[in-house]
């Protein structure tokens, strides 16, 4: 696990497919990104960026169930493991305890 | 979706099937999306664009690549298989190897040659921007003059005029007498343009090659000539002496450069400035004279500058220089040609550089693709024959799950093995056979291991390889496992058509060489045999010299001191006992051309003739016969002052039937009359028919009434020395005395005319040498190629023949049986063989005036002798089959 990290957008896929828990799949995750964040990403980035984390192991992937709409093809669905939870969960606490770090007097002598 | 089906193509055949699915529906959805927020119209533009965004590696590399290039385990078990399979028919091998190896020995030092020819002249960095200049009149009346030499004011007149001329340069050759120390020789010396080495890159080993030709008085020695005259010394700085006009002047050697290449058209031992030209010339020649053409021009054009472009420029300029009547009368054309094409385009006149006939390139190379072609039937012919043996492992492949496609790439790979063995042994052969090559070429090819090499070399092998091992590949990997392995029975091979229609193609090929090689032997013998109407045995030639003493500068004067000379030799040599005549002639033969005559009749008839200057005694020294009048008289001082003798050919072209007594209808020439008439005699060589000739005593006869003069060849007289048989080496050492006696150092030139005249034909010679070659390699490896197919038939009969013995067949129909088939496949490509020939062999002929039929015989010789070793070869497999005892062949049914 130490030697295993993510880059900035690999993390925020891996938080969206979490956070889309069984509804997470190429289309939902750029919609859901363009509504929370304001920000216009790839399908094609997005599509390789779960194959990748789907390889690192923590996002499994299963073909949903027919529809009617886009033309009858299936969806991919992505769900998070619990590797991919551990992942997360690691790298938010890494981060809060270097937040922790940054002394707030300095903070404010760059503020004032 | 219809309209979106090349984006979707695109995708799935890229992407990984497993992935394809959703992100196709992933695409559709936000096509649907934005339908509605952007319009259809842009919402597909936004798909094509979203699906090329897809192609990106973390998707493409996502795919498994199932066609593995090599597997390992696998191509271990075919190299093993193959080799097992070579090593198992080594006759068929060896047939295979040895014939391929052949072919590719046969093609390499063939692409060689024509890389040579084809790339003549392109050693210069410059030589896209240097072009030769052209000219061309047209008078109207046949008069037509088209030369690659120009007047010498062209060079220099260019230059002033059009800024795009960067430099020009002009080059010409005269044959002055060189002295160095004490000794004198007579060179070939060449004025080039003080910008040459600007131009041209010629190799300067030592000297600067920036101000050689910058002073009059520099001279640049070829290295064999500097050799020849300093040997191992260094000759920059020494001096030679040079007698351009009428005295010997000094020059000092400036540089000295490596011998021109073998592939360059420009050619010089010894090249001295253009400032030199006033010595030579009149002034008026070299400024003002615009129909006087002697020297080559080049001009290196500006960088981007266009040949076109300049030459629409030039007909404004040459209407003011040479005045518009004559330009416009003449239609007075100036053009550029570019250096690079000098050696192979034949539809312009030769300069002085020599063009090459890119018909033998073509000949060549076409009978190298062809002795390749024999040995690649060879190949499939014999792996489809010999697929019988392996039906059994393609059964048990097939069954143990092996798919066509991978039978198809070992059988293939196999050819290629087979290929690269063969192609060791052509290099091998190659690089033996290069110096007979260069022998028979008449070129000095090396052996580069280069880029061109490399690369044949390789699209040689995957070419061959391909072709010759896909057919039987083909047949192979198409075998039905279940029959073959139930062994009822063999398999088909392929069908017997197939198999004839390849072997016939090989007769066809071999039968066309052999007939080729007949005819080509035919034209050869007769050149060399042919009576040429004078008798060449025997007869030596020696060049004399006069030099432009104070007072015998005109040309007319030099012929008259010249034939001075001849009486001073011909008292001197007339003691020696193994001589029988001596004449003086202005010309020889096979050296050039005749003085050419060009002068407007009583009719406005433009008309030519050639003529030379003789003594009395030339028609009987050469035997030359008379059709009518007389030669000559030496007790006849009007003959000497107005007799002139013509050819039939001459004679005919005015229409006269009783010559004898008439006049060159020119106004202009002097008082003479025809005095005889000689039957044609071949002049020229036998490319061209005889055209019409004067023979006079004295040159002012025609040189008065000339309206044009082509002087090719120097008219200063030779001597004529007809030989007695035997012991001529010691007549050669003692006329050799004599000259030394009359002239001094000047170096002693002496040839046989029989030798130049054969020397004349030495590329077709050469020519003829390496299609009999090719010959006999085509009909060798055909012959290999059918020796392996009856053996291969042979041995599916022999049970057949079997039987046939068991019923009462004698030994002798059993073999008219056997060989039946064989003889109807070479009477059948003999046919077909006749029109391919025939064509070949009138494109060949064509270049001769004087030539042979091809006729029935050549074909019934070459049938003949196909059918010999045709018989031969499969003599031995028939005699055996047919001897062979029934009960061998029959005792294990």
């Amino acid at each position: 696990m130490a030697k295993e990290y993510l880059g900035e957008f690999e993390e925020l896929v891996l938080t969206i497919v979490g956070i889309l828990g069984e509804e997470a799949y190429g289309n939902a995750i750029v919609a859901e990104i363009k509504e929370r964040l304001g920000r216009e990403v790839n399908l094609s980035a997005v599509h390789v960026t779960l194959y990748r984390l789907e390889d690192k192991g923590f996002l499994k992937s299963r073909m949903g169930g027919a529809t009617n709409a886009r033309g009858g093809r299936r969806k991919r669905i992505f769900t998070i493991t619990n590797a991919g939870l551990a992942m997360l969960k690691a790298m938010k606490e890494a981060r809060v305890d270097l937040w922790k770090l940054i002394p707030r007097l300095n903070y404010d002598s760059i503020l004032y | 979706m219809k309209e979106n089906r090349l984006p979707f193509r695109f995708l799935k055949w890229f992407c990984p099937p497993e992935l394809y699915e959703s992100i196709e529906g992933d695409l559709l959805e936000q096509l649907e999306s934005d339908i509605k927020e952007f319009g259809e119209k842009k919402a597909k533009r936004r798909f094509a664009w979203h699906v090329v965004k897809f192609f990106r590696p973390g998707i493409i590399l996502r795919n498994r690549f199932s066609i593995q290039l090599i597997n390992t385990m696998m191509l271990r078990n075919y190299i093993t298989v193959a080799y097992r399979s070579l090593w198992r028919s080594k006759v068929h091998s060896f047939i295979n190897v040895a014939g391929l190896g052949l072919g590719i020995a046969c093609c390499i030092l063939i692409a060689l040659f024509v890389k040579d020819e084809w790339t003549f002249d392109r050693f210069h960095t410059k030589a896209d921007r240097i072009y030769r200049v052209w000219a061309h009149e047209d008078w109207g009346e046949n008069q037509v003059f088209f030369y690659t030499t120009t007047p010498f004011p062209m060079g220099p007149t260019l230059k002033e005029n059009f800024p795009d001329v960067e430099h020009q340069v002009r080059i010409n050759s005269v044959r002055p007498q060189v002295k160095v120390g004490d000794d004198q020789f007579t060179e070939r010396v060449t004025f080039a343009g003080q910008d040459f080495f600007e131009v041209f890159d010629f190799a300067v080993t030592t000297g600067d090659s920036k101000q050689a030709l910058r002073s009059q008085a520099n001279v640049v020695l070829a290295q064999r000539i500097a050799k020849k005259y300093f040997g191992d010394d260094d000759p920059v700085g020494k001096t030679i002496s040079i007698a351009l006009g009428d005295t010997f002047d000094d020059f000092t050697v400036s540089a000295v450069t490596e011998d021109p290449p073998v592939n360059s058209s420009i050619r010089f031992d010894i090249l001295i400035s253009d400032l030199n030209y006033p010595r030579v010339y009149a002034e008026r020649t070299l400024t003002t004279q615009w129909f006087n053409i002697t020297p080559e021009t080049y001009v290196l054009l500006r960088e981007g500058a266009h040949a076109k472009e300049l030459e629409s420029k030039f007909p404004a300029l040459f209407k003011t220089l040479i005045g518009e009547e004559d330009f416009t009368k003449g239609k007075y054309t100036v053009g550029l040609q570019p250096l690079t094409s000098i050696h192979l385009d034949t539809s312009f006149p030769a300069g002085i550089a020599p063009v090459s006939d890119p018909r033998y390139s073509y000949i060549l190379a076409t009978v190298a693709l062809l002795i390749l072609l024999v040995a690649c039937i060879n190949f499939i012919t014999l792996s489809v024959g010999r697929s019988i043996k392996r039906a059994k492992e393609v059964g048990i492949r097939k069954v143990v799950g092996a798919v066509r496609k991978q039978l198809m790439t070992q059988f293939i790979g196999e050819a290629m093995l087979v290929t690269l063995m063969a192609l060791l042994i052509g290099l091998g052969l190659a690089v033996l056979n290069l110096p007979l090559f260069n022998d028979l070429s008449g070129k000095q090819l090396s052996f580069p291991l280069d880029g061109f090499m490399a690369g044949m070399l390789i699209v040689m092998v995957f070419i061959i390889g391909i072709f010759s091992g896909s057919y039987p590949a083909f047949i192979l990997s198409a075998f039905k496992p279940v029959a073959v392995l139930k062994g009822t029975g063999n398999p088909k091979t392929g069908k017997q058509t197939l198999r004839k229609i390849l072997v016939g193609t090989q007769l066809v090929l071999s039968v066309s060489l052999v007939s080729s090689t007949l005819v080509m032997r035919d034209q050869l013998s007769y050149l060399q045999n042919k009576n040429l109407g004078f008798d060449k045995e025997q007869l030596a030639v020696v060049q004399l010299n006069v030099s432009r003493i104070p007072g015998l500068s005109r040309l007319s004067e030099r012929i008259v001191a010249g034939f001075e000379k001849v009486t001073q030799f011909k008292n001197e040599l007339s003691g020696i006992p193994g001589i029988t005549g001596v004449c003086g002639s202005s010309h020889d033969f096979a050296n050039g051309n005749w003085v050419f005559i060009g002068y407007t009749d009583d009719n406005g008839t433009y008309r030519t003739f050639y003529f030379n200057t003789v003594e009395p005694d030339y028609f009987d020294l050469l035997n030359i016969e008379l059709a009518s009048g007389r030669g000559f008289d030496k007790d006849n001082p009007s003959d000497a002052r107005r007799g002139l003798v013509i050819n039939e050919a001459f004679a005919k072209e005015l229409g006269w039937d009783n010559p004898v007594g008439k006049r060159i209808p020119g106004k202009k020439f002097p008082d003479h009359e025809v005095i005889g008439v000689v039957k044609d005699f071949n002049y020229e060589s036998l490319y061209t028919k005889v055209k019409p000739m004067a023979l006079v005593m004295d040159p002012m006869i025609v040189f008065a009434g000339t309206e044009n003069v082509d002087i090719a060849n120097s008219p200063i007289p030779k001597l004529l020395i007809k030989l007695e048989p035997g012991n001529m080496a010691v007549t050669i050492e003692q006329v050799k005395q004599v000259w030394k006696k009359l002239t001094g150092g000047e170096e002693f030139a002496f040839s046989f005319v029989d030798e130049r005249l054969a020397a004349q034909y030495a590329s077709d010679q050469n020519l003829g040498k390496i299609i009999g070659i090719a010959t006999l390699l085509a009909i060798l490896i055909g012959s290999l190629g059918l020796y392996g197919l009856a053996s291969l038939a042979m041995q599916s009969r022999t049970k057949e023949i079997g039987i046939r013995k068991v019923l009462g067949a004698t030994e002798r129909s059993l073999l008219v049986l056997l060989s039946k088939e064989y003889v109807y496949l070479v009477a059948v490509s003999l046919l077909l063989s006749v029109p391919v020939t025939w064509y070949l062999m009138m494109q060949w002929l064509q270049a001769f005036e004087y030539r042979v039929a091809i006729g029935w015989q050549h074909f019934a010789f070459a049938g003949g002798i196909s059918l010999l070793v045709a018989l031969i070869t499969i003599s031995y497999q028939t005699i055996k089959t047919a001897w062979v005892q029934p009960a061998d062949t029959l005792k294990y049914e």
